[in-house]
């Protein structure tokens, strides 16, 4: 019994490894892509961009459910955005609150019947549409209740561009965030099916009229261990991925899509969360199926800054939510794609990467865990390997943080001060005693959920943008 | 299971020594940058008094002197950096004495100098300020550059400078047909690029009309509607019937200019297949006040697509008493009930803006008028109370 779990303890640490070792794999092809971020992140002339009417126009979609403490802001930041053209259509989702209620009253819209809404997608039944000619560029559909992506289906059927881009009701965009993923595009207008945008953490920053005005990192725990985690995902991760046009995922908070291909694939997937993966995977898979050149690219100078979760109640049903949405991808589209040499990368190496070590991945870190918890109690001899392991884990753990923060500083400074970094590093380190295992602990509770078909959304609280300037007034 | 401690102990070591440099290249970083940073204002703060003396004669005839000493390649840079911003934002005669003092400076043959760099941030950087100080001498070995690689992001940074240098009509024109020929950007990115050069490429564009490959043709006409207006060539009238969607959507925009289109034209063009143009003429005439096709504008408030029959009402809004008729009769009409509630909703609001706008004679005759004309067609209807 004690050798079969010391063999077990140590194969869930070589998993572990391999799992670093992989990532580590994809940071460099990030370090090989910097470069040419650098450049165009620098030398890009993104002003004479915001003033031309060449850019295509875009239409913004907005699900919106139950959004009533930042859907002004985000309305008012989205509107004030540089771009030529575009519009911005606000999908209510049956929300309980005053969301719909606060966006009239605030931008005196005015109901009409929904006729001119298209069907090209099927959603849950659309109640009206509202608009005021003042702000000609504001769409509020009000639909029934009918999730995420029935919400951004609704707003495809509505909007008037060729080119859809999802942002989250909870996210604010930079000012110049939608030109530069535009510029993108416009690389490769023919190739480019899907571009995403960089997710960084809005908590602790200084946000005024909707825009990000000063960038702090966060005062709170779990928001401070969450920004440190996205900048690994998206400065260490996406970056690489879209080098090799692996990548699995465009954020639901902020991507742009080419919308005829969205719809070729029949739009988001409804009645479960995780359609952002969802729309790429299947976006992956049409493409490759008809043997179309494409690109689905990933554009680390475009930000849009969200607020993360502060609590554990919050973070817990985010994190179950993304491990049911993941598992469902897996099952519904990667094992079709799985070790299929005709899917090229996807199939080759995202798809098992991601089946593999994201979902199978709870299975053999807990099991592993408690055989190495049980081996030890066994045999207090055996402490000794298993703690330089877990040293070795921590150490390569850290290292993938610490070269995400490189990336950062190399293209991006957005955290200039030298305490900053430090700080940065002292959470990647944490992150390692609790944190980590938490999230681990979270996504095998989302499976579970995912087997006793629980689909609820969970807990998700909003708090206002300026919710330190409203403590400031109250005192 | 294999178990090597040795090894472990190997990549402890490893993993530490990386984890070392990266925190050292991080850290060193942010350092050389606030280093820079401070030597920037240093070097601000010391030339303060010679970027006040160009500011303040940057209108007048004499040739501006350079500043006194010799000027060591980092002020060398600061100062560009400065100049090249002022050279961004004017335009005209300022622009160009600020373009001869970074040529008596030397700023062009240090760039041209690091544009053979083997380091290719350093040549992209070099690219960036020649094209920003506009230096002919430097078109010919951007172009080479651009030429000698496959294109990516930074080529189109090599094409703007190149276009911004660019003295000839050929070298425009050698570059837009390497960008076509080679890239597979949007044609609306290859359009962008011609405005940062300062010739007059009509005929360049013109000649793209007639080519077979549709990139130029869409070119041609996206740059057309750049250029300083022309008499337009019969070939766009051919090409609004072309198969290709851009193209004819590009053709109509650019006979928007044209003054001398016939009723059957803006018939046509108002029931044209692609909505984007039918929304384009709707908004066309409302801006030109053409009150001639009122009920044509009045046909389209029934179109399918919900910006073109927004278009024509707001457009018939600002034709003055004859759209505010045109809107009550399509109101009260035969229409669709879509129709007819849009003319209602523009009636009701134009009614209510000129309310609010009534502080001038004319202004209070207007609205009196419409108000006449209003309850002709909606006689005790409750909805003017409201409006009212």
């Amino acid at each position: 019994m004690r050798e079969i779990l010391l063999f077990y303890g140590i194969f869930a640490m070589y998993y572990v490894v391999t799992i670093n070792t992989i990532y580590f794999g994809i940071i460099l092809f990030s370090f090989r892509r910097i470069l040419g971020i650098m450049k165009e992140t620098f030398y890009s002339k993104y002003e004479a961009l915001s003033g031309s009417k060449h850019v295509p126009p875009i239409s913004i979609l907005v699900p919106a459910f139950n959004e009533e403490l930042t859907i002004k802001e985000n309305v008012r930041s989205l509107l004030a955005l540089h771009y030529p053209e575009f519009e911005v259509i606000v999908v209510n989702d049956g929300s309980g609150d005053k969301t719909l209620d606060t966006l009239i009253e605030e931008f005196q819209l005015k109901y009409h019947p929904p006729n001119m809404i298209k069907d090209t997608i099927a959603t849950a039944e659309v109640k009206g549409v509202y608009y005021n000619p003042d702000y000609p560029t504001l769409y509020l559909v009000d639909k029934e209740n009918g999730g995420k992506a029935d919400s951004l289906n609704a707003g495809i059927n509505l909007s008037n561009y060729s080119l859809i881009s999802s942002i989250d009701a909870d996210s604010l965009l930079e000012e110049d965030a939608l030109i530069r993923i535009a510029r993108k595009y416009m690389e490769n207008p023919e190739e480019n099916v899907a571009i995403g945008g960089n997710v960084r953490i809005a908590n602790g920053c200084r946000i005024q009229n909707g825009m990000v005005k000063q960038v702090n990192l966060p005062k709170k725990l779990l928001p401070m261990f969450q920004t440190v985690e996205y900048l690994k995902a998206f400065l260490g991760g996406r970056i690489g991925w879209s080098d090799v046009n692996g990548l699995i995922i465009v954020s639901g908070a902020f991507g742009v899509f080419k919308k005829e291909y969205v719809v070729k694939v029949g739009g988001y997937r409804g009645g479960y969360p995780g359609e952002d993966m969802n729309i790429i995977i299947k976006l992956h898979r049409y493409m490759l199926d008809h043997k179309l050149p494409y690109k689905i690219d990933f554009c680390p100078d475009a930000v849009c800054w969200t607020q993360a979760p502060d609590t554990f109640k919050i973070l817990g049903s985010q994190r179950k939510r993304w491990g049911r949405g993941n598992l469902k991808n897996m099952i519904e589209e990667g094992r079709f794609m799985f070790m299929r040499p005709k899917y090229k990368i996807m199939g080759m190496l995202t798809i098992p990467y991601n089946i593999i070590f994201e979902t199978l991945s709870p299975y053999f870190r807990i099991t592993g865990f408690l055989a190495i918890l049980g081996y030890s109690f066994m045999d207090m001899t055996g402490w000794k390997l298993m703690g330089i392991f877990m040293l070795i884990n921590v150490l390569y753990g850290t290292l993938l943080g610490l070269g995400s923060l490189l990336l950062e500083e190399m293209a991006f400074q957005r955290y200039p001060r030298v305490r900053d970094y430090f700080k940065m590093i002292l959470y990647t380190v944490l992150m390692f005693f609790g944190y980590r295992q938490l999230g681990i602990l979270w996504r095998f509770l989302g499976h579970i959920d995912f087997m006793r078909k629980n689909n609820s959304w969970g807990t998700m609280v909003r708090t206002s943008w300026n919710e330190d300037e409203d403590k400031e007034k109250a005192a | 299971m294999y178990i090597n401690v040795q090894i472990a102990y190997y990549m402890i070591g490893v993993l530490l020594i990386l984890m070392t440099i990266f925190i050292m290249a991080t850290l060193s970083l942010k350092w050389n940058k606030k280093r820079v940073e401070k030597r920037r204002v240093q070097c601000l703060v010391r030339h303060k008094d010679y970027l006040d003396y160009v500011q303040m004669h940057l209108g007048e005839e004499d040739r501006l002197r350079t500043p006194g000493g010799s000027l060591t390649t980092f002020e060398r840079r600061v100062l560009q950096s400065e100049l090249v911003q002022w050279i961004n934002r004017l335009d005209g005669v300022y622009r160009h004495r600020l373009l001869r003092l970074c040529g008596d400076l030397g700023l062009v043959e240090h760039n041209l100098k690091r544009l053979g760099s083997h380091r290719p941030l350093v040549r992209l950087d070099a690219a960036y300020h020649l094209g920003a100080l506009r230096a002919p001498e430097a078109t010919s070995s951007l172009l080479s550059l651009l030429y000698k690689k496959r294109v990516d992001s930074s080529s189109f940074i090599y094409a703007r400078a190149a276009a911004q240098t660019a003295t000839q009509l050929s070298e425009m024109g050698d570059l837009l047909r390497f960008l076509i020929e080679n890239g597979k950007q949007d044609v609306h990115l290859t359009a962008d690029i011609t405005r940062e050069s300062e010739l007059d490429l009509t005929q360049l564009f013109i000649t793209f009309l007639h080519e077979k490959n549709p990139k130029y043709v869409k070119l041609g006409l996206i740059g057309l509607q750049n250029s300083v207006k022309a008499d337009l060539p019969d070939r766009i009238q051919e090409l609004t019937k072309s198969d290709d969607r851009d193209i004819r959507m590009n053709a109509a925009k650019l006979l928007i200019s044209s003054v001398d289109l016939s009723e059957e034209d803006v018939q046509f063009y108002l029931a044209f297949p692609d909505w984007e143009v039918r929304r384009l003429f709707a908004e066309w005439i409302g801006r030109s006040g053409l009150i001639q096709y009122i009920p044509l504008l009045s046909t389209r408030m029934e179109d399918v697509n919900w910006m073109v029959a927004r278009a024509s009402a707001a457009s018939l809004v600002r034709m003055g008493d004859e759209g505010f008729e045109a809107l009550c009769q399509l109101a009260v009409g035969n229409g669709s009930e879509h129709g007819r509630a849009l003319a209602r909703e523009f009636i009701e609001e134009d009614l209510k803006q000129s309310a609010a706008a009534s502080s001038h004679v004319e202004d209070i005759m207007s609205h009196n008028h419409k108000e006449f004309l209003y309850k002709k067609y909606f006689e005790n209807h409750q909805t003017l109370t409201n409006v009212m």
